[in-house]
């Protein structure tokens, strides 16, 4: 069905329910650099809200509660909540998205890559983005070199402007963030100079 | 999978809210910003999220930390 590179008729629709999906599992925004921060990178202080135990952590959080409403506030709350468990039972408490469900989506992206390089016949282990690259870049052991740093500074960089191209580009625009739309439009940008400076350097 | 339809959209990921639902009294917190039509944009939490930045465990709506020592 498909040779070479996937359709972008294909390829958009798929994103769309990818980011919907997301949506609706797990009530978070689809982006990919927020995957890695889940995981490398857990909530500051998370450690200590899970080391306190439950009571102190509720001693707590009342405290802060009767700080920043009122105690009159607070009673009230506490009688509407008392009249309301005896006319309704409990509803079922949302529980955080654990890690390991970023860790899954992390490791199904090469799965996912592999899936779509077999699908188009093009699965193979390379070292080398092609001669093209080879050519304007770097090759040999030098082009691993720079596509070592090229990561890196991707890395960088996503996190610098708080998303990747999946969070920027599929979450933020579609929301329309201004942020995004700035990051997008600044990657994207830089991206289609890069490519036609690439092109006119290596025509013949 | 519900959410209140017009608050808050990082119900499901925030660290804090389902500790809202600890005790009676802290739902206030819930009643007064997250599930709020338009309150939870003033959220310190919704708003480091927003732009997609680190959000601390501790840090309350109102821009505070919870003291956990
Ligand atoms: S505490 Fe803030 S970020 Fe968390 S669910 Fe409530 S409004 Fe949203």
């Amino acid at each position: 069905m498909f040779s070479g590179h996937w359709p972008w008729w294909f390829g958009g629709p798929v994103f769309a329910i990818v980011v919907v999906a997301f949506w609706l599992i797990e009530r978070r925004l689809f982006g990919v650099v927020g995957q890695y921060v889940q995981v490398l990178e857990p909530a500051q202080g998370a450690a200590e809200l899970d080391k306190a135990s439950p009571q102190a952590l509720e001693e707590a959080l009342r405290r802060a509660t009767l700080a920043e409403f009122g105690a009159e506030a607070v009673a009230e709350m506490e009688a509407a909540e008392a009249s309301e468990k005896e006319r309704a039972p409990e509803p079922r408490r949302r529980e955080p998205v654990p890690r390991a469900a970023s860790l899954l989506f992390l490791a199904m992206l090469p799965v996912g890559g592999a899936i779509g390089a077999l699908v188009t016949g093009q699965l193979a282990l390379r070292g080398t983005l092609g001669a093209v690259h080879e050519r304007v870049v770097a090759s040999g052991p030098m082009e691993l070199v720079v596509l070592a740093v090229g990561g890196v500074l991707v890395g960088v960089g996503t996190r610098m402007a708080g998303g990747c191209t999946s969070g920027h580009g599929l979450s933020g625009c579609s929301r329309l963030q201004p942020s995004s739309l700035i990051a997008t439009a600044s990657f994207f940008g830089t991206g289609i100079v890069v490519s036609f400076l690439l092109h006119a350097l290596v025509k013949p | 999978m519900s959410t209140p339809p017009t608050g808050c959209p990082y119900t499901g990921s925030c660290e804090l809210y389902p500790r809202f639902s600890l005790k009676g009294a802290l739902k206030i917190w819930q009643q007064r910003y997250c599930s709020h039509e338009t309150q939870h944009q003033r959220c310190a939490r919704y708003q480091l999220a927003t732009s997609n930045e680190p959000v601390p465990a501790t840090l309350l709506p109102n821009g505070e930390h919870i003291p956990t020592t």
